[in-house]
């Protein structure tokens, strides 16, 4: 199974701090079966022209996709996946 | 229609942007001071904005014995520098402090709305201040605005 | 004058005088404010600068930027300047709340204390009246009985800041508060100003702050504000959450110190986090003057570790957290209003407790030494250790001269995690490499924020950077640096740099003061702030050898969590960082850069 953590704004989208999913081939694809299950509100967060959006930080086992390939950033069983919004601090 | 400066403190966050606003736009510098708006924050994390509400029965008016406190056609009222003689009773008659007197022109102030574009309202970074028009909803919700500050001031008397 | 008042007031503190003269303007240009300008008369007024930094040679100052008070984007800041006890380099310490503009308002750019009174006293500005007043019945009152005491005594709109216990007596980390819950925090401002007697300064200002051209300056900020209403982290993240929306992710990424910095991941984080701080015990939020973020935060604690106040910040739920091995944020929130109260730097105090922690895990301390159990993961000891600190009772004796000083004399300076002897806050250096380069060079020691590269490196902004990689890093550090530099000197919230920068800090400084400053003469200008605080520790005896962190981040991988199995490269990344600065091999300024930023050697 892929663990997927939820933090700050993104867990007033899903109601909860976190979830499972089945192994699938990479983020993208789990991004599009959890805008199915959360509904049009974590889509228009997440999801930007059928793939993973701006607004989001996406880690796997605590690498940003960013430097990974992005939503192709492929995704094994055992996984971990955490979601951010952009946020700040110092 | 005459429009309506509405106070919602829940959302002020006391950075005073309005002070400075008004300051700068009435006095040429940021001046607090002497801003015809005030932020009051309390230790809570409450924080009130304070500005002349254009009482419909105004203290300040009743207590001027020069007239030179009317109300224009906007529904504001105003000062008369040229009636004003500076005894400040106005000043003590306001329950709210929100009218002042200026040691520089020797008159009293307050705000004038900016003559319709206030300042404050432009700058506040939250909404806490909004100048809308004075149709039955928005006047409800100056009249709850009133009756809490009046609860609040029954409270701190007490 | 615009954006700057002129005029600087200077109290000598031994003879019980005052006076005002006018501001140095050439230095004002050219070092803009607040910490660049602070800096610039601390070494031109002292000139030895091998001062004891608690003794009466070591100047003290309050210094505002042109743009403090003013409708500048979050224009409410100003800096605590001195020699600083803790580290031996120069101390600049940033905070908000409202006295700056407040000084501003008084007719002031900066307060310069020399010497030290014979007795407690406290100063009291209004407008031009100045008073050097007794603070006896003051002495040994913490912050807010001090400040309650002085608004009675002087006017209920002034703005105090001043120290606590801890400031009084000596604690090498004591803050200087203002406005009861906002600090100057690091380095120890908060104990030069209790080695001068001086209790507080209360200011309370009526005159105004004039701009050079009105209309054009209240366009820049116009413009600036709504990129801070577009930005995700100015507008949603920071009001809604504060900084401690930082502990997730900084675990995820496995960069969140933990035990003293004995790995990156703390399982409990979540305990500590942001969204648990909204969810549990925040009551508001809150902002400082002029700001339209109000990341600050009022809450309040219940139960045991009963208290109300503002906080806590990030570093703080991190150094009383996940530093400590505690998951009790309202333990770490009770910390910090006792440190706010007392007048303490909750990152170097809950560092030190969490290097007390692990030598006391390893035997090296006793609790016979230290009076109590003090495994990680006790938050009813490291609570009372805060109190114990700021009192100097007991073992909080010992724990008040910081870990390095204390973990040197028990023979284990390599458990202390300092850079020049300041703590190093929030961030593992072997899972962010940006970060460690910024605490191996930053001029002050540990410290994030002058170079805060974590925003690039896990919050994306303003570009995504691998927090992995190093060829970039010094490059960018020097662009961050040298960013930071001019924005601590003008008086505007560092935070603000989420959303804009030097285009928009040179058109409201341009605008506010008449004097043509451009994207490139701002970034100059940081450049030129930070080669005067570099030269300052080349003269007092600091070399590339002290441009490091603790062994454990350079040679001990990660053991857990995911960014397991790394380590800090900062070594390899120096000497490229030597050169973006136009340095030497040794890290000296060479005479050409020297040159082009209008500086001299010390």
């Amino acid at each position: 199974m892929i663990r997927i953590l939820f933090f700050a704004t993104i867990r007033d989208l899903t109601r909860e701090k976190e979830t499972s999913a089945p192994p699938c081939p990479n983020v993208r694809d789990l991004f599009l079966g959890l805008s199915a299950i959360y509904g049009e509100a974590f889509r228009r967060e997440a999801l930007e022209d059928g793939d993973v959006s701006g607004r989001v930080i996406v880690m796997v086992n605590g690498r940003a996709i960013a430097h990974t390939g992005g939503g192709k950033t492929p995704l094994s069983d055992g996984d971990t996946v955490a979601v951010f919004p952009i946020i700040g601090g110092g | 229609m005459e429009k309506v400066l509405l106070i919602s403190p829940e959302k002020c966050i006391g950075c005073g942007s309005c002070e400075m606003a008004c300051s700068i736009e009435k006095e040429g510098e940021f001046r607090p001071a002497v801003s015809r708006i005030s932020v009051h924050r309390f230790e809570g994390g409450q924080n009130v904005p304070m500005a002349c509400l254009q009482c419909e029965d105004a203290a300040c008016m009743a207590a001027c014995k020069t007239g030179a406190l009317s109300r224009n056609e906007k529904g504001v009222v105003v000062v008369d520098k040229a009636k004003c003689i500076g005894c400040r009773m106005c000043v003590m008659a306001c329950p709210f402090g929100n009218i002042s007197y200026s040691r520089v022109t020797k008159t009293a102030f307050k705000c004038d709305q900016c003559g319709g574009d206030p300042e404050c309202v432009k700058w506040c970074p939250t909404q806490a201040l909004e100048f809308l028009p004075a149709d039955t909803v928005n006047l409800q919700r100056k009249r709850a605005f009133s009756a809490t500050m009046a609860k609040a001031l029954e409270e701190v008397k007490g | 004058m615009y954006g700057w008042t002129g005029k600087v007031l200077r109290v000598n503190l031994t003879d019980g005088t005052t006076r005002k003269e006018p501001l140095r303007v050439k230095d004002a240009e050219a070092f803009i404010g607040a910490r660049g300008l602070g800096s610039k008369y601390w070494i031109d007024d002292v000139k030895d600068l091998s001062v004891d930094p608690l003794s009466p040679g070591n100047n003290l100052l309050f210094v505002t930027g042109p743009l403090t008070g003013t409708m500048a984007t979050s224009g409410g800041r100003y800096e605590v300047v001195c020699k600083a006890p803790l580290t031996g380099t120069l101390a600049a310490s940033n905070s908000g709340g409202y006295f700056g503009p407040e000084l501003k308002y008084a007719g002031y750019d900066l307060i310069v204390f020399e010497g030290k009174a014979p007795k407690p006293v406290y100063l009291y500005v209004y407008n031009d009246t100045v008073e050097i007043r007794d603070a006896s019945a003051l002495w040994g009152k913490n912050t807010h009985e001090t400040t309650d005491a002085i608004l009675a005594a002087t006017d209920p709109d002034a703005k105090v800041s001043c120290i606590g216990p801890a400031g009084e007596k000596g604690v090498l980390f004591a803050a200087v508060i203002n406005d009861k819950h906002r600090a100057a925090g690091r380095s120890g401002v908060g104990a030069v100003m209790g080695s001068k007697n001086l209790k507080a300064v209360a200011v309370r200002g009526t005159k105004g702050v004039k701009v050079a051209d009105t209309a054009a300056f209240l366009k820049a900020v116009g413009e600036a504000r709504e990129k801070l209403a577009a930005n995700p982290v100015t507008s949603g993240g920071l009001p809604a959450f504060g900084t401690n929306v930082l502990v997730n992710i900084l675990n995820q990424a496995g960069g969140l110190p933990t035990r003293n910095f004995q790995t990156g991941h703390f399982e409990e984080a979540d305990a500590i986090s942001g969204e648990t701080l909204s969810a549990t015990l925040l009551v508001t939020k809150k902002g400082c003057a002029g700001c339209t973020s109000a990341c600050g935060r009022v809450s309040r604690t219940t139960g045991k570790f009963a208290g109300s106040g503002e906080g806590p910040e990030y570093e703080t739920a991190w150094s009383f957290g996940a530093d400590c091995g505690i998951s009790d944020l309202s333990a770490a929130t009770k910390a910090n209003f006792l440190c706010n109260e007392l007048g303490i730097d909750t990152i170097t105090m809950g560092s030190t407790i969490a290097c007390a922690m692990e030598m006391f895990e390893k035997g090296i301390l006793t609790e016979s030494e230290t009076g109590m159990d003090l495994s990680f993961g006790n938050a009813d000891s490291m609570v009372e250790m805060v109190k114990k600190t700021g009192l100097r009772e007991g073992f909080g004796d010992k724990l008040a001269m910081g870990s390095w000083r204390l973990a040197t004399e028990l023979g284990h300076p390599e458990l202390s995690m300092t850079a020049k002897k300041q703590e190093m806050p929030a961030y593992d250096p072997r899972a962010l490499q940006g970060m460690g380069l910024e605490y191996a060079t930053s001029n002050r020691g540990g410290c994030h924020v002058r170079g805060y590269l974590t925003s690039p490196e896990i919050l994306g902004l303003p570009q995504k950077l691998d927090p992995d990689s190093i060829v970039e890093k010094p490059g960018w550090l020097k662009a961050f640096q040298d960013l930071t530099g001019s924005f601590d000197s003008s008086g505007v919230c560092l935070f603000t740099t989420f959303a804009i920068g030097a285009d928009e800090l040179a058109a409201q400084m341009t605008t506010a003061t008449g004097v043509p400053y451009t994207a490139d003469s701002i970034m100059k200008a940081g450049d030129r702030i930070w080669n005067l605080e570099r030269l300052f520790n080349l003269a007092v005896g600091f070399t590339k050898a002290d441009d490091t962190i603790p062994p454990r981040l350079l040679n001990e991988p990660i053991p857990t969590g995911p960014a397991k199995g790394k380590v800090s490269r900062v070594p390899e990344m120096l000497p490229g960082y030597y050169e973006a600065r136009g340095w030497d091999e040794s890290g000296i300024p060479t005479d050409a850069k020297l040159e082009e930023l209008g500086l001299a050697r010390l």
